[in-house]
Parts: structure tokens; sequence; C-alpha cells
């Protein structure tokens, strides 16, 4: 537990070190009841407004209803300000936190979050809400607005007037209340941030109106953002260092207002609420923009053990060495808060794309790991089952008919048909499905209307100028991309069948096809050898290496064919973010020797079990595929025991690792140092451990907050394939 | 190269990231030794019964009928055993296998080259055993590495090849050397070890290095842990120049299971490990002594 020691609260540590102490008291214990899931709990209490008085109001229009939805959470959503709070506006309506505009009629919710995005926060912050609000002013009094255009203008004034009703409350409340706070809340977010704190408080209160409002934006470069203020009011005595890291720590503390305690319902995580951050990283110029407020977030993560914000940072060639010491030093306390991104592979594979430099240069994430430019994109993502496509369409484990090949070479061809028709049914259905009349010629194209998100709208650039929703192709970019599941699989399964049936010759494909369907009854000495003798993707073995490679550069040459043709981007990206839990049991038994029902591979990451020869192997599998192909992304998941990345020793091998994913050409990789005994011991005693913190997949959760299922598959992930006597 | 293993991710047997290469075979014989499978210089075969699943493969191709499986327990008479090798390639788990390859330099050389990518500033490789400074192949390897650029670091008993201990000293950029126990007699009962011999290859060492070293001191409860082993410590320690301290290694007895696999009996005892105070002894006496405890 977080033991409370003589009133001292002691976060918890995969590091036998334990965590530094170098915040208040009060911020200290802040975050101990935050995490605790008071908030969270207390949200739960007001999970919505309800709009069932508003006469009318099923003839009303899209527009109006969301307008009336968001004005009335604004005017009704209870106010909370804390007593250790150095920022202040709260998401305090529970709907929210289930993806949910939180405003129902009649018992039924209206209007779905939006989420997988990260929104401009720098035009808010640098600029002013003001700015937006003339930006729309002028643009709503253009010649020749369709209606739909004049009736999404009138709802982006109404979400502006809303906010601003949102943001009256808090006034009156904190100028009594707390007039340290008011007196750098006043004038943010509506005119542009004058300090350092007017900057870390306009972005609080933009990503809290948002949230309170139903939905989940990551929060993107926040040092790239805050930097500058800091260094300006450090270099004019206006704030300290150590005054400074209170107040990003109060936003950190903020933003887990969302944490429930244990007893609430639990699934995929209670912390996967998209809202990541970035740190680091060049600018459109080339320079690393790594400053103060990078360090104070590290600082922040290394001591509270906080995983609402995943963070993920960009190394490049610039990368001061002190940044990788730190995150390091970060990475060793476990919970998996901080990832990292190789910048020069990422920005390869986005202007190999399509994206302008400058645009490249800005990625952030869209909430998980999947790259995206922030505040111009429209994103969601496609995932699929490669495993089922091998099994089903190529290998017939679903029919009684035989499939017939003359060698191995035709059983892989006749694969990648077989893929190559399943990206095509996607892409037809993404675009169809979101386009009318799709002719080849972005520009003329039209995006079909979907319902309104004029919050969203307001932080999204081009959504203004163009008069067009989010999911309309208001926003610069709207991208869709198929994501590849179960790829490591198929090449473990591809592999095993090479040396089963065509090299070892120890069965025939049709003996070998009659095992599968039986799931193995009987054939157990076959299914130890063919999953022991083998040396599978995460071991550095070319030979199934290069299967994997192969598959997804295929895969990515399919969706290369639709690319950027259409006004619905389809670029090419490899996930499974935990679906191999709802995978298993649609799966046949695969020649890997995995039976029907096992948790197979997550991501871009090597069957669980089967990497044997350390996390370096595992890295030079991974980069053995060119990663410049996948522009979304593929993560992989190394899983770090707490022993090897101790003392002095650990922290270089730390840096060795992510220098080495550098050099290698990786794109995204989370380094999780996690104690199996540990999370075997919080799943017995859940209250004990609240805070402890995992990485799930894009993003962290508490390990108590995830369902049986779950939890399974995070410990035979740490444990290397299997879930230990409990 | 006599190899039992090349462990990749190595993260403390030297700085940064490391491959380890274990090199089979040992001068001296340390009751306590914690790698069994590196002290005898003969190639090996290692059962592990915690992972055979009994499937009674290996009872079918063996020539000998070394093997013998019924309801779920599983005999090996070793004495039968000619290792030819029918088990250990018929074995669907690995639980038979050989321990010790012979590999030529370049081979090994090819192998720690995987991991290069990761070597970054001060990673690199380590060679270790057994004792790695009686073998003239591992000198012509760490030569191999320093050539090409490669950081390498070894780590011995002491009780090495002095001529090749010296060149090796003076290629890698740190070192380990063990000194075991200061009282020579029961040195040579427990270990078969000289006390002078091995102090002076340790000068010798320390005369040629080219980078640093680390002694470590392996902790035994009820064997060294007492001033005349700690006070011929901190006395060598001193007359060291390139020394950088101490590094206190406390006896475990998780090895046990390693002399089952390979047939021997199983002679650790718990009652050897070090309490936290009988550490704290150590390390506040050589302290005192002024000696470095890392």
């Amino acid at each position: 537990m977080d033991k409370t020691v003589t009133g001292n609260i002691v976060f918890r540590s995969a590091f036998s070190g334990g965590r530094p102490v170098r915040l208040s008291k009060e911020t200290r214990l802040f975050c101990h009841e935050s995490l605790e899931g008071r908030y969270g709990d207390e949200a739960m209490k007001t999970p919505f407004v309800t709009l069932d008085d508003i006469d009318g109001f099923e003839a009303l229009s899209s527009f109006a209803k969301y307008d009336a939805a968001i004005r009335r959470i604004c005017e009704t959503a209870p106010l909370r300000i804390t007593d250790h709070e150095l920022v202040s506006g709260s998401a305090t309506l529970g709907g929210a936190i289930f993806a949910q505009v939180p405003a129902q009629f009649g018992g039924n919710w209206i209007f779905p979050s939006i989420n997988h995005l990260t929104t401009d926060f720098f035009t808010p912050v640098i600029k002013g809400v003001d700015h937006i609000e003339s930006e729309v002013r002028k643009n709503m009094t253009r010649e020749g607005l369709s209606d739909r255009q004049k009736e999404q203008y009138k709802s982006y004034i109404s979400s502006l007037e809303s906010m601003r009703i949102y943001h009256k409350r808090y006034m009156d409340e904190l100028r009594a209340k707390r007039p340290d706070i008011y007196a750098y809340s006043k004038d943010v977010p509506f005119k542009a941030a004058g300090s350092f704190r007017e900057a870390v408080q306009s972005l609080w209160f933009v990503f809290s109106f948002l949230r309170l409002t139903g939905n989940w934006p990551g929060i993107g470069r926040i040092d790239k953002l805050l930097g500058p203020y800091l260094e300006k009011d450090l270099s004019e005595g206006k704030i300290t260092m150590g005054e400074a890291r209170e107040l990003i720590a109060s936003l950190f503390i903020k933003g887990c207002e969302w944490v429930r305690g244990v007893d609430a319902g639990r699934g995929s995580g209670d912390a996967q609420h998209y809202q990541n951050i970035v740190l680091g990283g060049t600018d459109r110029d080339g320079n690393d923009v790594t400053n103060d407020v990078t360090y104070i977030i590290l600082d922040i993560v290394e001591e509270l053990p906080i995983g609402d914000f995943p963070i993920t940072v960009r190394f490049n060639e610039k990368s001061p060495e002190k940044l990788y010491k730190r995150v390091s030093e970060v990475i060793r306390h476990g919970g998996g808060t901080v990832a990292v991104y190789n910048e020069s592979t990422i920005l390869n594979a986005l202007e190999r794309f399509g994206y302008s430099h400058e645009e490249a240069s800005d990625f952030a994430n869209d909430g998980c790991w999947e790259v995206q430019v922030p505040g111009a994109t429209r994103f969601s993502y496609y995932p699929f089952d490669s495993l089922q496509i091998l099994l089903n369409d190529t290998l017939k484990l679903n029919t009684d008919s035989l499939p017939s090949f003359d060698s191995f070479e035709d059983i892989k061809e006749a694969f990648f048909k077989n893929l190559e028709a399943h990206v095509d049914a996607i892409a037809s259905s993404l675009i169809n499905g979101h386009i009318v009349n799709p002719c080849g010629d972005p520009s003329k194209e039209v995006f079909r209307t979907f319902f309104p998100t004029s919050v969203i709208d307001l932080f999204e650039n081009d959504c203004v100028e163009r008069g067009l929703g989010y999911l309309d192709g208001g926003t610069r970019y709207s991208v869709i991309p198929p994501h590849i599941g179960g790829a490591a699989d198929v090449a473990n399964s591809l592999y095993a069948i090479k040396k089963l049936c065509y090299e070892d010759n120890i069965v025939s494909l049709e003996q070998l096809l009659g095992i599968l369907k039986a799931d193995w009854e009987g054939d157990e000495y076959l299914r130890l050898y063919v999953r022991n003798r083998y040396k599978y993707y995460g071991n550095d073995n070319p030979e199934v290496d290069s299967i994997m490679a192969e598959i997804l550069n295929r895969f990515s040459g399919f969706c290369e064919k639709y690319g950027t043709r259409h006004a619905l981007w389809i670029p090419s990206g490899v996930s499974t973010f935990g679906r191999q839990l709802e995978w298993k049991d649609l799966r046949f038994a695969a020649p890997f020797g995995s039976k029907k029902g096992d948790i197979l591979s997550g991501n871009a990451s090597p069957t669980p079990g089967t990497d044997l020869e350390g996390a370096t192997a595992v890295i030079k599998s991974y980069c053995a595929a060119d990663l410049e192909k996948q522009v979304t992304g593929a993560a992989l998941d190394v899983k770090l025991f707490p022993h090897t990345v101790s003392g002095d020793d650990g922290i270089s091998a730390i840096t060795g690792l992510i220098k080495g994913f550098q050099n290698l050409g990786g794109y995204f990789m989370q380094l999780d140092v996690a104690d199996v005994d540990t999370l075997l011991e919080a799943r017995k005693d859940p209250a004990s451990y609240k805070s402890l913190s995992v990485r799930v997949s894009g993003w962290n959760a508490r390990f108590v907050s995830l369902d049986d299922n779950w939890q399974r598959m995070i410990i035979e992930r740490e444990a290397g394939g299997s879930v230990p006597c409990e | 190269m006599r190899i039992t293993k090349i462990q990749r991710f190595s993260t403390h047997d030297g700085p940064g990231i490391r491959t380890c290469i274990f090199l089979k075979g040992c001068p001296l014989s340390c009751k306590w030794c914690h790698n069994p499978e590196n002290q005898n210089y003969d190639i090996d075969l290692s059962y592990d019964e915690k992972i055979c699943v009994k499937c009674g493969a290996c009872m079918f191709v063996c020539p000998n009928g070394c093997h013998e499986v019924h309801e779920a327990v599983h005999e090996f008479d070793r004495n039968k055993c000619i290792k030819c090798g029918a088990c250990v390639n018929i074995c669907p788990v690995g639980s038979l296998e050989f321990v010790g390859k012979d590999m030529s330099v370049l081979e090994v050389f090819s192998e720690i080259l995987r991991d290069k990518a990761f070597y970054s500033e001060n990673g690199g490789v380590t060679i270790t055993g057994g004792e790695p400074l009686i073998s003239p192949e591992a000198l012509e390897f760490l030569k191999l590495c320093n050539v090409n650029g490669i950081s390498c670091c070894f780590e011995t008993s002491g009780a090495g090849n002095p001529h090749i201990s010296k060149e090796a000293a003076a290629l890698c950029d740190h070192f380990f050397v063990d000194i075991k126990d200061g009282n020579s007699e029961r040195l040579l009962n427990n270990t078969g070890g000289n006390r002078e011999r091995i102090l002076e290859n340790i000068r010798l060492m320390d005369e040629y290095a080219k980078g640093s070293f680390t002694v470590r001191a392996i902790m035994i409860k009820g064997v060294n842990i007492d001033g005349e082993n700690l006070g011929y410590i901190a006395d060598a320690v001193k007359g060291f120049k390139h020394c950088i301290g101490v590094e206190l290694v406390p006896y475990h007895a998780l090895y046990g299971t390693k002399y089952k696999r390979l047939g021997l009996p199983d002679e650790s005892s718990e009652e050897m490990i070090p309490t936290s105070g009988d550490l704290k002894f150590a390390a506040d006496y050589l302290t005192s002594k002024g000696v470095n405890v890392i």
C-alpha cells in the first residue's frame, strides 16, 4: 500500500531505493486523496445533467440539442475547488468518464465523446480563446455559407458562451475562496497568457472544459508550450523552480480526478482517458525543445505514481544526456509512466507518407501512442486480427476442406493475397463510410456528416475556418489507418510450418492442420516440441524476424494503394491494444504451439513466453522491419525486472536500451519494470495496492481497476507466458 | 573457446549493457561455487527435473537405457551415459541439454556483435566463467574486441594464468577480481587456491591495468566473515593502484539446483547465508580501515 507512516505518505515503487520527496506535504496529500479515488467517486454521484425539462427537445436540430446540452452542463455542473489545488476547473460529471457528453434526455445519452485526438492547446494559451472567437465571427459572415455551416458557426458561438458561463461560475467562487488562484485565473483562457502561472491555468482550464463536456483529448507537447513562459518568469524572478513544480504537480493531480475507488466496476483500466503527454523532441527548425518544464514533469512522475498522464519522450540525436538519465531514473520506479519515441523514424515515416516537414515536426499522439499532427487531425483506427486471416482464410481451419500448397512460399503468398483482400475491404468500407461519391481527387471529395462536436472543433485547426465539424472533414487531416494485430503470431506460425513441414519434415502440412483443428488434443509432445525447440519472433532470429518484417512491409504496401489518394487518409499501423483478449476465443490453435484460448502477442511485441533472449534481442527482432512504413506507429512492450535495472548500472542499462532502440530504427517502446510477485499480491489484496500503476498498452491503469482477464494478461506478459501459482 | 553460455543484456557485470561470455573450466574448486556448470572443463549433460514433462521420449531413444520414466518419475543413470546426445535432441522442452560448446574466437566475436547497437558509450563484453584467464583463446578474443573498439571487462578468481592475466588487464576497461579468503589454510581447504599466488597475480594485473578494477569478496557465514579475512582484504587493497573498492557479495543458496541438474550432491546451506548484521559488520570493518565499500 501507499504506507502512511506517522502521517508521511510513501508512494510505492518497483525501485528498492524508493521515490524521492521534493513536493510539499499538502501536494503529496492531495495526490494521495486523488489516487484513492475520492474525486472520481464524487463525480459518479453527479453523472449527467438532464434536459428533460426542455419543451420540444426531440424536435430540435442536432446542433440545437448539442448547444443546449453544453450550456446546461456549464450552467449546472458542480464546481470543485479543493484545499490544496493550485489550478482550478474540474470535470465533475461522471458520464464523461464513460466517453459520453454527460447530458441525458428521457434517460438516454444524447451524444458520444470524441477521443483519440490531441487538440491544439497552443492557440488558446498563447493567443487566447478571444482570438478563436474573433476567428469564428470573422468566418461566419462570409458569403456563400451553406445552411449547415451557418448552424455550425452559431453552435461555435453558443459553445464559447457556455465556456464563459463555466468560467464565470468559477471566478465568482475563487474570488473569495482562493484569491491566489483567482489572480492568475480571471483573464485566462480568454486572454493570452502573460505569465507561467497564467499559462498553466489556461491550459488546465481548456483541458477541463473539454473533459467536462465529455471529450478525452491528449495534451501533447506540454514542455514546448510552457517552457518559454517558465524561462521568462524564472529570469525575471517571478517564480522559483520549486513553485513551478508545485503548480504543474497540481495540474497532474487534478488530471487524476476521474480515478475511482477500488469498488468501482472494473474493465480495461480506469486511467485510459487518452490524456497523453509528449516531452522533448525537435521543433520545426530542428532545435531540441527539452527545457526546465521537461525536467519538472519527470521530477513529478518520479515522486508521484501518477499514470493518468502517460508520457512519451521524443528522443533524437540532439537529446541531452541528462534527459536519458532522468527518463531512465523514472522508468525504474515501474508503472510504465514514461515511454519512448524514436523521432527520426517517425519524422521519416510522416514525411514519406505525405506530411510537410513542418507539420511532421509537430507530431504528438492521439491519446495512446499513434502519431498524429495535433490540433489538425481527425483520427481513429480500424483494428483487425491477421492470425484469424491466416488460420481461417489461408489454412481453412474453419472449413472441412483442405488447402493445397506446393511449397512454403506458396502458403506465404496465399496469406498475403488474403491479407490484401482484407485491407481492400477495410479501405473501401472506410472510404465509402466517410466520403460521399469518392472520386480520388481529395479536393473534390465531401465528407458525410455525423453529429456535432463544436467544443472540439474550436480547438482543432481549420474547423473554424471551414465551418465544418471534426467528423465532417473540418480538420486539416482525416486519418483512419487499418491496424494489423497478431502479426507476430502469424510470423511464428509461418516459421513453425516452414520448420515442421518443409525443413525438419516432422509432420506433413495436412497432418499439422488436422492437429490444429483438434487443438493439439493427443499431440502434446509435438506441441511442446514446436513451442520450445524453435526460436520465435523476439529472439533476434533472422529466419523468423524476416518473416515478420515481410508481413509488416507487405501490409503497409497494401495500405499505400490508398494512402493519401482520398480526402480520408489511409496509412498503416500495428496495434492490438489488448484486443488479443477478445480474439483469443475466436482463434484456432496456431502452428507454433498455442492452443485455442491462449492470450497471444500484443501490438508489435513477441508472443508471451516465446522471447527468451532478453530485452536487446526483443528490440532487435522488432527493428528488423522497416518501421518507417508504419506511419501511425508500431508499439513494442519490453518488460524488465526490478533487479535488472537496480543501481547505477540499471540507469546506464535503460539508457543503453533507449539508444540501441534509436540506433536500430525503432518507433515506440514502453519499458515496464514490474515485479510479478507484487502484481500477484495486488490481486489478493487490492485495497492495499490502489495506486499500483501498470502500462496496459497505449495507456496506464491502476492494476486493481483491471478486470480479471486484463490482470491475467498483464501478469502473463510480465511473467513470460504463464500466470504463476497464486 | 569452450563456452557454457553467452548471456545478452547483462546489466551488473560491468558498466552499461554487456554481453557476458561464460567459459568452462576453473583451476579452483570452491565448495560454495555458484556456477558449478563452469567448474569442470569437460562437456556435461544437464537434466532439469523442474521443466521435464516426463513424456518418456528420452527413454525410447537412449541406446544405453539411461533414462527410466514411470508414473511421472524420471530416473537418469549417469553411470551408463555416453553423452551421445540422442536424448538432448528428442527432449521437447529442453530439460536435457549439453553444457559446454566449443566455438572459435571468430564465432564468439560474431555473437557479441549482435548487441553492438546497445553497447553505447560504456557497455560491451565481459568474459567470465569458470576462470576465463586460463584460456589463450580468451585473450585472443579480448584483443579482437579491442581492435574493433568494443569495451571489455573480465571477472576472475585471481587464479588465472599470470601471463594471460596481465595481458588481459592491459586490454580491459575494468575488471572484477575475487579475494575469497585471507586465511591461507581455509582458502586451500575450501577452494584449492594458493593465497600468495593469487595475491601476486592480482598485483600483476594491477600493475598492467588499463582501467580500474573492483575486488569482490564473497561473504559466507561461519566461514570467512571475520577480522582475519577482512583485515587481509583491507591490507591488500591499500597496496593496489587501480582498485576502486570492494564489493561484498553475500553467499546465497539458490545455486543448489544447478548441482542437482549436473547429478552432483547439493551442499548449499541456508545457514551460510550472511545476515544483514554480518554484512554491516564487514562493511563497517572495511570502511574503518579506509576501504571504499561499493
